[in-house]
């Protein structure tokens, strides 16, 4: 495997508290999707992790929404958002050469808002 | 001295010699070992076996005690077809490639070094319609430790390292805990770790065996993918939430153990370590012909029964249960819940087991018996081996009732389908039918309230049976 995860843990300040959904790499894992983070690093995109906080719930039409969300914010790379399964995560990958990711995370932050939403980095794999 | 204050001194003497008998608290948190050691993760992925260790046990008999107190335990995550039922081959994902996963004996005291890789994005030869590669993680109940250091979820060609030390004897189970950690359990993530007390148990026993109950939620592939010309089945989310299994078994097999019975023979003393896994079902575990000599709850001679005909187990729970195999014959093994049992938990003890068949027991081997690939058909089979094969046979003559080899072309499948849903009312007023239960020794076939949908299925099973070349289809007990 050419792949490392890297070491690179931005901001963390989701409570590390239960092994159940809601530590870090639990929540990593819930929106994590191996063909992206693969096909993203070859091609020396990056894939970034983000914790979703907020009044959420985990159903379909709130996944929908926010995956709606993260498609149509501009930087990230098409068909590579992933919204976790019990809603408390997403991905995406994104090209660093292109566009950085503090602009892509203040767009995402503002969509978001109106549902009472906010995201918080958890990881970037490069 | 009165009658009272006699009574009072005996009690205080009564509880001055418990008191001066009992030894030192065996679960003194000071002596318990809790020095944590860092886990450690690494990009370094193991390439050898996919379960590896002395203290490791593959498949129901358990192996001795291995007697070093280091334990080096390696089970490897991957996905892989199994096979959970007779023509039913299920994308499961596993640790130690295999389902359930390997057992680890160890003892009170010993020092458990375990290493994981997630190899789930390996290829399987032969087959390449397992699950997309997913992050995976190892959750020892067995172990006191930090859950964010040593459960930590890793991604596919990552290893980690973490060990820890026993403090509690019992039988614990160990399983995926990344999320959604339902289905990673629902999809064959899970095993048992037994744990003796330090000084082994108070009992001596001939054969020692690890029952680990638990369900699976399957549908068939909805992209109609094959494997081997049989059709791929698939977790069933709904059904999963649900918690309405397809099947419910002992050792990740349908029945497996009324194919391939346990060995025991006549006085001997059986000991069973018993877990169910669930994820949502609980066991009610009995033997049909015994009596539960002891029964040790979670696996603790601490937590003592006897002379118990069941014991009830939730999602994770566990017990140890000893009993003598009184005379020759088969000992079923079973949970009460019989909805549960019909749907493969379901085993033997038996006297008559030769060695050679034992040591050629390996769960999940793929069936060499001839089985259908239509899911219906499948479907219809294993409801006839639960519920029929008391009375018929398939090819192998009459029973109490008529062979079902050749009953569909004796019968068109309108009169197959008016029999199965209403027997009695056919009974009534139907000349054939009457003739069947006089040449029958006037036994009537029951009304086994049968939908439709399982109507179907029985009736592509029998055309199954019909298709095949003659004595090719076979059906074994259920029970």
């Amino acid at each position: 495997m050419r792949f490392a995860f890297a070491a690179l843990v931005l901001v963390a300040p989701v409570a590390s508290a239960m092994a159940c959904g809601y530590c870090v790499e639990d929540r990593v894992a819930g929106a994590y999707d191996h063909s992206v983070v693969v096909s993203s690093l070859d091609r020396r995109h990056e894939v970034a992790f983000f914790a979703i906080e907020g009044p959420i719930a985990a159903s379909p039409g709130v996944r929908r929404e926010i995956q709606s969300a993260l498609e149509s914010t501009g930087g990230i790379d098409r068909g590579t958002a992933r919204v976790s399964r019990n809603g408390t995560s997403l991905s995406f990958a994104y090209d660093p050469g292109r566009e950085r990711l503090g602009p892509i995370m203040r767009t995402l932050e503002k969509r978001l808002a109106p549902r009472g939403l906010s995201i918080s980095i958890l990881r970037v794999v490069n | 001295m009165n009658r009272p204050s006699r009574a009072m001194s005996l009690a205080f003497a009564a509880t001055f010699a418990a008191a001066c008998t009992q030894g030192p608290d065996p679960y003194d948190p000071a002596k318990m070992d809790l020095k944590p050691v860092a886990a450690k993760l690494s990009n370094e992925r193991h390439k050898g076996p996919f379960a590896s260790g002395g203290a490791i046990s593959l498949g129901a008999e358990l192996k001795a005690l291995d007697p070093s107190p280091v334990r080096e335990v390696r089970l490897d995550t991957t996905h892989k077809i199994i096979e959970i039922a007779p023509g039913v081959k299920f994308s499961a994902w596993t640790f130690g490639d295999q389902v359930p996963g390997p057992t680890v004996r160890a003892r009170v005291g010993d020092r458990v070094k375990f290493s994981m890789t997630n190899r789930s994005d390996e290829p399987v030869p032969g087959a390449q319609l397992t699950a997309a590669p997913m992050m995976h993680s190892m959750d020892f109940h067995a172990a006191m430790v930090s859950p964010q250091d040593k459960y930590r979820s890793i991604a596919p060609g990552q290893t980690i390292e973490f060990e820890f030390t026993l403090n509690y004897p019992g039988i614990f189970m160990y399983h995926c805990g990344t999320p959604m950690i339902l289905e990673h359990i629902a999809s064959g993530m899970y095993g048992a770790v037994v744990v003796e007390p330090r000084d082994g148990y108070p009992t001596k026993v001939d054969r020692e065996y690890v029952i680990v109950q638990s369900e699976f939620y399957a549908k068939p592939d909805p992209q109609k993918r094959k494997i081997g010309g049989a059709p791929l089945y698939v977790l069933d989310g709904e059904r999963l939430r649900a918690a309405q299994p397809t099947h419910t078994v002992f050792n990740g097999t349908h029945n497996g153990m009324v194919k391939k019975p346990l060995a025991a023979k006549p006085g001997e003393r059986v000991r069973l370590h018993v877990l169910n896994v669930g994820p949502s079902k609980t066991s009610s575990f009995h033997v049909v012909g015994t009596i539960f000599d002891r029964v040790w709850f979670e696996g603790n001679p601490d937590n003592q029964f006897r002379g118990m005909q069941t014991v009830l187990l939730g999602s994770s729970n566990s017990a140890i249960v000893e009993f003598m195999i009184p005379e020759n014959g088969s000992y079923i093994m079973v949970d009460h819940h019989f909805s549960n049992a019909s749907q493969g938990a379901i085993g033997l003890i038996s006297t008559t087991v030769k060695a050679e068949e034992r040591e050629l027991e390996h769960h999940n081997l793929p069936a060499t018996e001839a089985v259908p690939t239509d899911p219906e058909a499948v479907a219809g089979k294993l409801a006839f081996e639960s519920k029929c094969l008391a009375c018929h046979s398939v090819g192998q003559g009459k029973k109490l009732g008529p062979d079902i080899a050749g009953v569909t072309k004796r019968r068109s499948d309108d009169r197959l389908a008016r029999w199965l849903k209403s027997p009695e009312k056919m009974l009534e007023s139907d000349a054939d039918a009457k003739a069947m239960l006089k040449e029958y020794n006037n036994l009537p076939m029951p009304n086994q309230s049968l939908s439709d949908a399982e109507i179907r299925q029985y009736i592509r099973y029998f055309h199954w049976i019909d298709s095949q070349p003659a004595g090719a289809a076979t059906a074994k007990a259920g029970h």
